[in-house]
């Protein structure tokens, strides 16, 4: 999680998922990577509410 | 304002070695460290040096090496802290800091991230589904970003 630096979240509920800032804090900490959350009308599975990706930079 | 820094070669405080100086004249700060001084950014990787520079220090005392090479060694751990870079002391400056210009507080992110050239990954879109592929925490947000 720590070579994280970008992260794209899609969620079917902004409102319900601004709820829960902790559960970011919580997997990444204070050195939080930078970030682009957008609510959309649904994801590809109709029963999930967000979907994640993730952009990380390891030592070549 | 902007952050003088200097070199001085030699002693200071009766340790040898090389030492850079560096601060803000016009706040009447300053500090000395030792050229080769290791910037940690890393809370935990912090941690783990001070733990070693206390043993290290406990050895010295206990092995009779010579009462300032704990001293020395110390010397040669500086804390970064993100808001160096803005002023002007891009040694001390966190690989990840905030942006001036973009700060919005409560901030649960890093506005401008930087990485040295290194390999990137591309990790596709993450959803909460079980090993069988089956979406699990139907209707509770939480326990999907979980």
């Amino acid at each position: 999680m720590a070579d994280i630096v970008k992260t794209n979240t899609y969620v079917t509920d902004y409102q319900e998922f601004a709820k829960h800032p902790d559960m970011r804090m919580r997997y990444f900490g204070p050195a939080t990577p930078t970030s682009t959350t957008v609510q959309i009308s649904r994801l590809a599975d109709p029963d999930a509410m967000v979907e994640i990706e993730a952009i990380a930079v390891i030592d070549g | 304002m902007t952050a003088s820094r200097s070199t001085v070669y030699g002693s200071a405080d009766g340790i040898a070695g090389s030492f850079r100086s560096h601060g803000r004249a016009s706040l009447g700060t300053d500090h000395r460290e030792a050229e080769n001084t290791v910037i940690i950014a890393n809370q935990e990787l912090r941690e783990t040096c001070f733990s070693s520079v206390a043993s290290v220090r406990r050895m010295a005392l206990i092995g009779s090496f010579a009462t300032r090479a704990h001293d020395a060694f110390a010397l040669r751990l500086a804390l970064a802290q993100s808001y160096m870079r803005e002023q002007g002391i891009g040694e001390h400056a966190a690989p990840y800091h905030r942006s001036p210009v973009l700060r919005f507080p409560p901030a649960k992110y890093t506005h401008v991230p930087s990485a040295a050239p290194a390999k990137m990954l591309f990790v596709a879109g993450q959803l909460a589904r079980n090993t069988q592929g089956v979406c699990v925490g139907k209707g509770d947000m939480r326990a999907q970003i979980q």
